[in-house]
């Protein structure tokens, strides 16, 4: 779906060209910050990497704001897909450093149970 | 018109010439490493998404060169092969989480066994430590009911032996001495002169005393017989053995255990008075019956 979107919005930049009247992005804007929200929830900003790119996603979707006010609506949409996708790796990256945690906790607890047991 | 052909293909030339972008060469790598990680096998609809959006980045470069969408695009393709390979993490990390509950439960499971062997084991040593103390408060139960027993048999033994003394008492002398209860019996009553055959009416007052005796059957007892001075030395210590024997041996024969008593012949070593009178010889012609204190009381 969000390929589509995006070959979508290649597709109407090749045809209307440089934004001239290229519609407001409002849709993938919706769709990107919905994107940072969740990523923020899972927890984020407890893994650095997706610290990281939860800050490229937030200081492009601060970008293609600035683009749209001037008017240049095409480049606003591409900006907001690398911010999606930068939004995107964020939540994921976070969901993966709280499976780890988790699992870490896990295995010391197996750990200490063994050796508890003596095995 | 053939100018412009020449511009045209110096234009392709050109465009074929163009190096890829640092973004598109970074979406390359990340697609490539994605491609040979588990991320293959374990997301592969995300590694293909990846792969879509690099050849949209590719397109856009072999279309346009390096321009903002191609840039834009090869960012959004290194970002799907990273996602790829964060899922993939997510669901490596998901798999040790469960392998190491599956290991806690099993791991639980054999604590929980380990504790109910030995729950099993303490309760089997409560039982045995309850019928032990079941054991002994029998035996403690038998052993008072037993001392009770004796002590009733104690006091059954005193009271019969209070009884035989008292009713000895109407026949003849008892005295407490240092070696015991001594039982005098007069010698005119048990034997005629000079013999130690017990006349009949002797019979009557030994059979008191045997009930007596019998009563006390943890006490020694010694029979003596004692004369007067009349006859040589010789004769009444001989005459004294067989009457004391003559009476230990009625008294055996009345049940008093053989094993107890003992006769002894005295003569006339032990007068109790002296031999000047008839009525002085007469006392001093005696049986005595020695009853020894009882043996715990020694």
């Amino acid at each position: 779906m969000r390929l589509a979107w995006s070959f979508t919005a290649l597709a109407l930049s090749a045809s209307v060209g440089c934004g001239s009247s290229f519609p407001e992005p409002k849709e993938a804007q919706i769709q990107t910050e919905s994107a940072v929200r969740g990523a923020q929830e899972v927890g984020a900003d407890k893994d650095p990497q997706a610290t990281l790119h939860l800050k490229f996603a937030m200081d492009q979707i601060a970008e293609a704001k600035n683009l749209i006010a001037s008017g240049d609506n095409h480049r606003a949409e591409m900006v907001l897909m690398r911010a999606k996708s930068d939004a995107e790796l964020a939540l994921m990256q976070a969901k993966a450093h709280s499976e780890k945690a988790d699992a870490e906790k896990a295995q010391a607890e197996v750990a200490d149970m063994r050796r508890k047991l003596g095995k | 018109m053939k100018l412009v052909g020449w511009l045209a293909m110096a234009m392709l030339v050109g465009c074929g010439t163009t190096l890829p972008p640092p973004g598109l060469i970074s979406a390359r790598a990340a697609f490539a490493h994605a491609s040979a990680s588990r991320a293959a096998q374990l997301q592969p609809t995300q590694v293909y998404e990846a792969k879509q959006a690099l050849d949209a980045a590719e397109a856009k470069f072999k279309d346009e060169g390096v321009t903002p969408d191609t840039k834009d695009l090869a960012y959004v393709a290194e970002r799907k092969a990273q996602y790829a390979e964060a899922m993939t993490d997510v669901t490596l990390f998901r798999q040790a989480y469960e392998q190491a509950d599956k290991d806690m439960r099993a791991l639980t499971g054999k604590q929980l066994e380990n504790y109910q062997q030995k729950l099993a084991e303490q309760q089997a040593d409560l039982e045995h430590q309850k019928q032990l103390t079941e054991a002994e408060k029998t035996n403690a139960a038998q052993a008072r009911a037993d001392a009770e027993k004796e002590h009733a048999a104690r006091l059954e033994a005193e009271r019969r032996m209070k009884q035989a003394i008292e009713d000895l008492a109407k026949i003849a002398a008892i005295k407490e001495e240092q070696r015991g209860m001594v039982i005098t019996l007069t010698g005119n009553v048990l034997f005629a002169s000079g013999r130690w055959e017990l006349l009949p009416g002797a019979q009557i007052k030994l059979n008191e005393v045997g009930e007596a005796l019998k009563a006390q059957k943890d006490r020694d007892i010694t029979v003596e017989g004692h004369t007067d001075n009349q006859g040589t030395v010789q004769t009444n210590l001989d005459l004294g053995q067989k009457r004391a024997d003559s009476v230990r041996a009625y008294l055996v024969s009345r049940g008093v255990d053989a094993g107890r008593i003992t006769a002894t012949g005295i003569g006339q070593a032990r007068p109790i008075t002296d031999n000047s009178t008839a009525e002085n010889r007469a006392n001093n012609r005696r049986v005595e019956i020695i009853i020894a204190p009882a043996k715990e009381a020694r």
